[in-house]
């Protein structure tokens, strides 16, 4: 027998021996909001460390724009998602490097990549958390690497609470590699005390677009 | 809510009680007289386990168990001056006797235990006047009184209820004192740094009195009070209740 | 005396005792652990919610469990339907076997490994040394801790032992051009700069799993530093290691459990992390690792599943909340166990996997005080399982589901409450002996010593309780 049979049949075996009634689920289970909480989407957001603008989708261009000069942030790391193509058109930028090819673009990105632009496929009001899906368009790298990554999220992709957003996925499919990020890498493993930008981005930069 | 009538009701009196604070017992019959219940006293009581129990000796628990279930055996309820012996009775038994002819009625008398406090406040829902002078006491609730058998609000309610007692718990309060019976002598380096932590909590207070309603705990963080020389004297709680509601001493 | 080792119960006594006397240690789990218990509380606000969270959690596990076999199939059969590869390991050896063969074939040169507990449980970085690899730590913990040779002494915050003082005197020490500094920001950034570079080169990621979900083939890692997005991302090749016990039915369980897993670990509503990986990259996507192995190991969870009770152990969802909230593990911090999993859930699954007769003395450090069976997200009995264990480590039944059961057993111990039996079946006996002891109270010796050590001698009262009770009796009769 593979270990895997040997493993399995011993599950099987004690199972059988010692037959249990496992735990009961409450009855009351929790309810599902119809509507996803705005507020609490960026309260949550800013008590993690990010930074959150709310406004029309059309002015987030010139937003970033201004923020960017404020910031003197040049060099821009993108994939191929609609705020790439988006910020590309809007010019301002005076440099965007769109990142498609690991092999020969890796070194740099993990070298000379000081800010990265992404589009959220969605996010999960409750907690304040952004969801990044791995697809063509969207390198999983780019929200992980730069120590400053933007993110343009849509407000009516947002889910009101896990729950939902388990539903969905649970009907449509996982993508590859699925990631719920709530605010910027972090840690407390020096004695207890928070530190900002551990081994992903030190500030996460979120535009909430209606 | 009208308290139900009950007139007759079991003490288990509990090992501690009865060698080491035997006024506690005695303070619990006062108090329980005193509401006109008639206090029943099997003589053939002895212990109710925990010690083997906790120990991993089922078997020998078990023996000493089957004799309470056999002998408390009339349909009223069981008070224990003591939170752990109440959870025993009440959470343990069911379990241990669970394969024997005795599981139904272990499972009778778990339904029918109470702790002392807990049957004062809730049950017969008493209300006292205080006869004593001012005093500030420092109260430590056991893990068994507060987490097996979740009373631990009981005790508190009642010392609310008099006027000159000013009652404070000791930072930490829900920490466990490092008693945990057997564990106190096997590993007692352990369990005395937890005392040696209750003890200070407890004496940062400046109560000037310390009530426990778990005579385990009342030996290990006394004894240690005593050894450091400090002035605090300790009391069940039981005997502390009866003394200030104008019961004499028993 | 930080190692761990498969025989725990040798000098736990020197251990405890070192421990106990090591001041600094002492203040910095006591301030770690009162940071963690405080900021747990403030995530739940609402009992009645927590508790009826609490329900969901256990429940959801025990149904897992209750379907162990067929999830574990399932999720098989998902993962290898996503691309992704799966391995047994009945031991801990066959499983460092497997993972050695991986990076082998892959001619793997630098490894890196998130945070992960089922590696520590099967002493992988030792095994990859054996066999000639280097894998570096890449959670800041464990950076820290492994740069030491030390071993972890928390599951969640591995360095939780040692004050920044001491890691910056460390890292001055043992990084090139790195001056000394306090400032735990600039700490971090050295570990960021150092761990940068070794992501960017790594060829081979390990991981643990928080979660594997069955219906999906998706397997869930939680963390809040990025490092395990990283190995598990940049790398070509992605190893992952679970234990059986930590897959679950679908998806829809898994929002409940990620309420528990945070708040209870270490008081956030959610990590900043939480990756859901099914599969390597795809043709048409520009990164991640092009492999992606699941390796399930076993290592004696089938014998644990085997017993109704102690089956309860393989709810455990890792979150250290239970070590958090011991008084014991408070005192004498991770180490002194001498076992990869400390603290109650340690001294629960450490004698069920080396046996009683090597870990059995583990349960006996434990008041029973019921701090951490209060506090478990899922439910586990922790206290009775203690019990249970102690009952088995000095049980004479042959037919004991543990190993090394009966090995606690001392003829001394036994006589002791064989007699204490024989006095207390005996209500005429056992009035007899209290009588004795009220009346020779001032001569009884101050026994024993190891409560005298500490305390003022025991001294029973003048007159039993039992003796009041029958001259009060004859009073009230009437």
């Amino acid at each position: 027998m593979k270990p895997r049979d040997r493993i399995l049949s011993r599950l099987r075996h004690g199972r059988a021996a010692s037959p249990a009634t496992p735990y009961p689920a409450p009855e009351t289970t929790a309810v599902t909001p119809s509507a996803p909480n705005i507020d609490s989407m960026v309260s949550a957001l800013e008590a993690a460390h990010a930074q959150v603008f709310r406004m029309a989708e059309a002015d987030w261009p010139d937003h970033l724009a201004s923020l960017a000069t404020e910031r003197n942030w040049q060099q821009w790391w993108v994939g191929r998602d609609e705020a790439a193509a988006t910020w590309q058109a809007h010019g301002s930028a005076p440099s965007v490097t769109v990142f498609e090819d690991w092999d020969g673009q890796k070194a740099a990105l993990f070298d000379s990549a000081p800010i990265s632009l992404s589009q959220a496929q969605g996010g999960i009001a409750d907690t304040g958390t952004l969801i990044v899906e791995s697809r063509p368009e969207a390198p999983r790298t780019l929200s992980l690497v730069p120590p400053v990554h933007v993110v343009i999220v849509r407000e009516d992709s947002l889910f009101p609470d896990m729950p939902a957003a388990m539903v969905f996925y649970s009907r449509h499919g996982m993508p590859t590699n699925l990631i719920f990020i709530s605010g910027p890498s972090k840690t407390a493993d020096i004695q207890q005390t928070m530190a900002y930008g551990a081994h992903g981005p030190r500030e996460l930069i979120v535009y909430l677009c209606r | 809510m009208n308290a139900p009538a009950i007139h007759r009701v079991y003490l288990f009196g509990t090992c501690l009680i009865d060698v080491f604070h035997p006024r506690a017992g005695m303070a619990a019959v006062r108090l329980l007289e005193r509401e006109g219940i008639e206090v029943v006293f099997p003589e053939e009581q002895t212990c109710c386990g925990q010690p083997p129990y906790n120990s991993g000796y089922d078997d020998e628990a078990r023996a000493v168990a089957r004799q309470v279930v056999r002998r408390f055996n009339e349909p009223i309820p069981v008070i224990v001056p003591s939170g752990s012996c109440a959870g025993m009775l009440r959470h343990h038994y069911p379990s241990l006797l669970a394969d024997g002819p005795l599981a139904e009625a272990a499972q009778d008398l778990a339904a029918r235990t109470y702790e002392l406090h807990e049957f004062l406040n809730r049950v017969l829902q008493v209300t006292w006047q205080d006869h004593g002078d001012p005093v500030k006491i420092v109260m430590h609730t056991s893990c068994s009184a507060r987490r097996e058998m979740g009373v631990s609000e009981d005790g508190l309610a009642l010392l609310k209820q008099l006027k000159g007692v000013d009652v404070c718990e000791p930072e930490n309060a829900e920490a466990c004192c490092g008693f945990g019976g057997t564990f106190a002598v096997k590993m007692s380096d352990i369990s005395a740094a937890m005392a040696t932590d209750k003890c200070s909590a407890i004496r940062a207070t400046e109560a000037d009195q310390l009530l426990s309603s778990d005579c385990g705990c009342l030996l290990n963080i006394d004894g240690m009070l005593r050894k450091q020389g400090a002035n605090l004297p300790a009391e069940h709680l039981a005997e502390f209740l009866w003394k200030r509601t104008g019961g004499d001493t028993p | 005396m930080s190692g761990f080792t498969d025989h725990p119960d040798q000098d736990f006594g020197v251990r405890i005792h070192d421990a106990l006397g090591d001041a600094e240690l002492r203040e910095s789990f006591h301030g770690a652990m009162t940071f963690l218990r405080d900021k747990r509380r403030a995530q739940f606000p609402d009992a009645d919610a927590l508790e009826t969270l609490r329900d969901s959690g256990a429940a959801i596990r025990d149904r897992a469990l209750a379907q162990l076999p067929d999830l574990l199939e399932q999720l098989e059969d998902r993962c290898r339907h996503n691309g992704i590869q799966v391995h047994w390991a009945e031991t801990a050896d066959d499983a460092n076997r497997i993972i050695t063969g991986l990076i082998r074939a892959v001619n793997g040169q630098r490894i890196v490994k998130g945070k992960s507990m089922a590696t520590e449980e099967i002493g992988l970085n030792t095994a990859l040394e054996d066999a000639g690899f280097t894998c570096l730590e890449s959670d800041m913990g464990e950076y820290i801790v492994q740069q030491a040779h030390e071993t972890p002494s928390h599951i969640i915050m591995p360095a939780i032992h040692r004050n920044k003082a001491s890691i910056a005197r460390q890292f001055a020490e043992q990084i090139p051009d790195t001056p000394y500094t306090e400032d735990v920001d600039e700490l971090i950034g050295t570990g960021r700069r150092v761990l940068r570079r070794a992501f960017a080169e790594a060829d081979v990621g390990i991981s643990g799993v928080n979660f594997a979900i069955a219906e999906t083939g998706t397997l869930c890692l939680v963390e809040n530093e990025g490092n395990g997005r990283m190995s598990t991302t940049v790398p070509d090749t992605h190893i992952a290691v679970m234990g059986i016990e930590k897959v679950i039915e679908k998806l829809a369980d898994l929002p409940d459990l990620m309420r528990l897993l945070p708040r209870s670990a270490t008081g956030q509503a959610i990590t900043t992390y939480v990756n859901m990986i099914s599969g390597p990259r795809r043709e048409d996507e520009c990164d991640g690792p092009r492999q992606v192995h699941l390796v399930l190991i076993d290592n004696g969870r089938s014998r644990i599943y085997a017993d109704r009770q102690l089956r309860a152990t393989l709810r455990c969802i890792r979150c250290g909340a239970c070590m958090n909230h011991c008084p014991v593990y408070e005192r004498l911090g991770g180490h002194a166990y001498g076992t990869v999993y400390p603290g109650p859930i340690g001294q629960v699954v450490m004698p069920q996997l080396f046996g009683l007769d090597h870990a059995g003395k583990l349960t006996q450090a434990c008041s029973l005080n019921g701090a951490c069976g209060e506090v478990c997200p899922v439910r586990i009995p922790l206290p009775d399982l203690i019990r249970r264990l102690r009952h088995e480590g000095v049980s004479a039944d042959p037919a004991s589901p543990v190993r090394g059961h009966g090995r606690q057993r001392r003829v001394s111990e036994a006589l002791i409450w064989r007699a204490w039996q024989w006095i207390h079946t005996r209500p005429a006996v056992y009035r007899l002996v209290t009588r004795a002891a009220t009346r020779a109270r001032r001569l009884l010796p101050p026994l024993p010593r190891a409560w005298t050590r500490h305390r003022a001698p025991l001294e029973p009262a003048e007159r039993s309780f039992q003796e009041w009770v029958r001259h009060h009796k004859k009073d009230h009769r009437p």
